[in-house]
C-alpha cells in the first residue's frame, strides 16, 4: 500500500489482484448482476488509485476500498450512469461464482421455484430502494457486517445506520407486500 | 412501555437483528406471542432477511483480464470503462482488453498540492497519475511503456505486412508484433531542470504551448485487420506510438480501438491519413489547459513573495514550492508537444 501511495503502479496492480475478489463480490451484490458489478468494480479501483495518496492507513485497506465502493455505488446510481440490467437478465451461475444459495435437502422442485421467484422479486425491490438504503442492506444482510462496521464504512453514526437499516427493511417489506398481496400470501415458508 | 402492533412493526427488524435492549426485546416478544398478526409479520420479515442472505455471493472472482482492464484505464487516464471480452471470444493475448467505448486518453497533469498551510491551486480533478508518479515520469519521451498491457510497437505495413519471411524449415521468422523494437520516438524537448532564474521561466512558460489536444476518430472499414495494419504503418511513418486498446466482437460486428500518440506538429497530417482508411463516422478534438494560466500566475506570485522577503527560511520554503510547481508546468508543456489520437475502427 505504501509503495502504491508513492506512485508505484506495479504495487497498485498487486493490490488489485489481492482485493479484486472482495471488491467484485461486493459490487455484484450491490448491482445485482455481473456486468454492472464489473463496471462498478473498475470504477472503484480507478478511484482508489487516484486517491491512494490520501489513504492514511487509519483503517484496513479493504475497509477503505469498501468505503469507496459504497460512495461509488451511491453516486453512480444517483447519476443514473449505471443502467441496471433487466430483472430478466441471468444473474446467477457464471464461472467462478460461489453462491451462498445452498439448496435445502428437503426442498421440493416447486419450493425451489418459489424461492427463486421470491428472491427475484426481492432483488427488484432492493434495486428500487434509494442507493443509501440498498448499500446498508447489502452490507448487513448479504455481507454480514455488524452495525458498527457499517457505521465505519459509511462514515455514519451507529444510530443512523440502525435507523437506515430498519427503514430500508420496512420499505422492502412494503414493496414485497405489494408484489405478494397485502396478507403476504405467497411468501415461502421460512426455513 | 406498552407494546402495540404499530410499535412492534416499527422495530421488528431490529428485533431480528438483535439490536433491541433486553427490556424492549422482552416486551416485543411477549406481544408477538399473543398477537397472530404480528407473529405472521415476524415470519414474513424473517423470510425477507433470509432471502437477502440467500442472494448474496460468498466470493466471486472477476473475469480474467479484469486487472488488465483497470490498469489500461489507469495508464490511459480515462474515465470511460473498458469492457472485458469473455475468454472464449478473445483473439489473442494482446487483445485481452477490449475497449467498449472510445477513450480520449489524456496525458495527465494532475492536481498540484502545495504543503498544508499554503495556497492550493484550484483544480477539480483528482490527484492522478502525475502526482503519484516519480519526478522523472515525464522524462520518457515515449508516452507508452513497452511493458504496458496491450502495447504494440509500430510496424511498417509496406515492408512487413503480407510478406512473411519464411526460413528453410518453413517457419515464419518475422518477429511477432510485440517483439518488434520501437523504431521511432515521439519528439519532445529535453526536460529543463528547475532553477530560480525567474525571467527564464517567465519566457519559457509563457511562450510554450499549453493546450493539450486529444482527438477521437471513428472510422468504419470493411476489413478491420487491413485497416489496423495500415493505421500502424501510418503511425510509424509519423513517428507516433501505436497502442491497441482492445477488440470486441458483437455478432458479426467487430470494433477495435487504438491509442496513437503523435508529435503535435505531425498530428494533423496523421489524422487526415487515418481518415482515409474508411468512412469517417465522427471526428472530435478536445483541448485542455489544466488551468495553466492560474498556475502560472501562482508561480509568479511565489516569485514576488520570494523577492519581497528577507527571511531565509521562508525563501527556502517558497523556492521549494516554486520549483515543484515549475517542474509540473514544464512537464505539462512537454506533454502538450504530443497529441493523443484515439482511433476507433468498426467493420460495419
Amino acid at each position: 500500500v505504501h509503495k502504491a501511495a508513492q506512485g508505484d503502479v506495479g504495487a497498485f496492480e498487486k493490490l488489485i489482484l489481492l482485493y479484486q475478489d472482495r471488491v467484485y463480490t461486493h459490487c455484484v451484490n450491490l448491482a445485482g448482476n455481473y456486468d454492472d458489478g464489473q463496471d462498478l468494480a473498475q470504477e472503484v479501483f480507478i478511484r482508489a488509485y487516484r486517491g491512494i495518496s490520501n489513504f492514511r492507513g487509519e483503517s484496513d485497506f479493504g475497509t477503505w476500498l469498501h468505503k469507496i465502493t459504497v460512495n461509488c455505488w451511491i453516486n453512480t446510481k444517483k447519476n443514473s450512469r449505471l443502467q441496471l440490467m433487466s430483472i430478466d437478465e441471468p444473474r446467477l451461475g457464471e464461472e467462478g461464482d460461489i453462491s451462498r444459495e445452498i439448496m435445502d435437502d428437503d426442498e421440493t422442485p416447486i419450493e425451489t421455484l418459489e424461492r427463486k421467484e421470491f428472491n427475484e422479486m426481492l432483488r427488484r425491490a432492493l434495486d428500487n430502494l434509494t442507493p443509501e438504503y440498498s448499500a446498508v442492506l447489502v452490507l448487513r444482510e448479504m455481507e454480514g457486517y455488524s452495525y458498527q462496521e457499517i457505521a465505519d464504512i459509511t462514515e455514519s453514526s451507529l444510530g443512523t445506520v440502525k435507523s437506515r437499516i430498519n427503514r430500508a427493511k420496512r420499505d422492502l417489506r412494503q414493496q414485497m407486500q405489494g408484489l405478494l398481496g397485502s396478507d403476504g400470501n405467497g411468501l415461502p415458508e421460512s426455513k | 412501555m406498552e407494546m402495540d402492533c404499530r410499535k412492534v412493526n416499527e422495530i421488528i427488524f431490529l428485533l431480528l437483528d438483535e439490536e433491541l435492549d433486553a427490556d424492549t426485546c422482552t416486551l416485543v416478544r411477549d406481544h408477538i406471542t399473543q398477537c397472530p398478526a404480528c407473529s405472521s409479520e415476524l415470519k414474513a420479515c424473517e423470510r425477507i432477511s433470509q432471502g437477502l442472505q440467500q442472494m448474496a455471493k460468498a466470493s466471486i472472482t472477476p473475469p480474467s483480464g479484469f486487472s488488465d482492464a483497470v490498469m489500461a484505464r489507469i495508464n490511459a487516464n480515462t474515465d470511460i470503462k473498458v469492457d472485458i471480452i469473455p475468454a472464449k471470444r478473445r483473439f489473442s493475448s494482446w487483445y485481452t482488453i477490449a475497449s467498449g467505448v472510445a477513450a480520449v486518453a489524456l496525458l495527465s497533469f494532475g492536481a498540484y498540492l502545495l504543503p498544508s498551510g499554503t495556497t492550493q491551486i484550484a483544480d477539480n480533478e483528482p490527484a492522478v497519475v502525475d502526482v503519484l508518479a516519480p519526478d522523472n515520469a515525464h522524462d520518457d519521451p515515449n508516452p507508452v511503456s513497452n511493458n504496458e498491457p496491450g502495447y504494440i510497437e509500430p510496424v511498417d505495413i509496406d515492408t512487413n505486412v503480407n510478406k512473411p519471411n519464411i526460413n528453410q524449415n518453413g517457419v515464419n521468422t518475422d518477429p511477432k508484433l510485440h517483439e518488434i523494437e520501437p523504431v521511432t520516438e515521439v519528439t519532445a524537448p529535453n526536460p529543463v531542470e528547475p532553477t530560480t532564474d525567474f525571467d527564464a521561466y517567465r519566457a519559457l512558460l509563457t511562450d510554450a504551448r499549453h493546450q493539450l489536444l486529444s482527438t477521437m476518430l471513428h472510422i468504419t472499414a470493411a476489413d478491420i485487420d487491413e485497416a489496423e495494419n495500415k493505421a500502424a504503418g501510418l503511425a510509424v511513418n509519423a513517428q507516433a506510438a501505436f497502442q491497441p486498446l482492445g477488440r470486441q466482437t458483437d455478432g458479426d460486428i467487430i470494433k477495435s480501438s487504438y491509442k496513437i500518440t503523435a508529435a503535435y506538429d505531425k498530428a494533423d497530417l496523421l489524422i487526415a491519413q487515418l481518415s482515409a482508411l474508411g468512412t469517417v463516422g465522427s471526428i472530435q478534438t478536445e483541448s485542455r489547459d489544466n488551468d495553466y494560466d492560474d498556475k502560472l500566475q501562482l508561480l509568479l506570485n511565489i516569485q514576488n513573495q520570494i523577492n519581497n522577503t528577507d527571511d531565509v527560511d521562508k525563501i527556502k520554503a517558497l523556492e521549494e514550492q516554486f520549483n515543484q510547481l515549475a517542474r509540473q508546468l514544464q512537464n505539462w508543456n512537454k506533454d502538450c508537444e504530443k497529441q493523443t489520437i484515439v482511433l476507433w475502427l468498426q467493420n460495419k
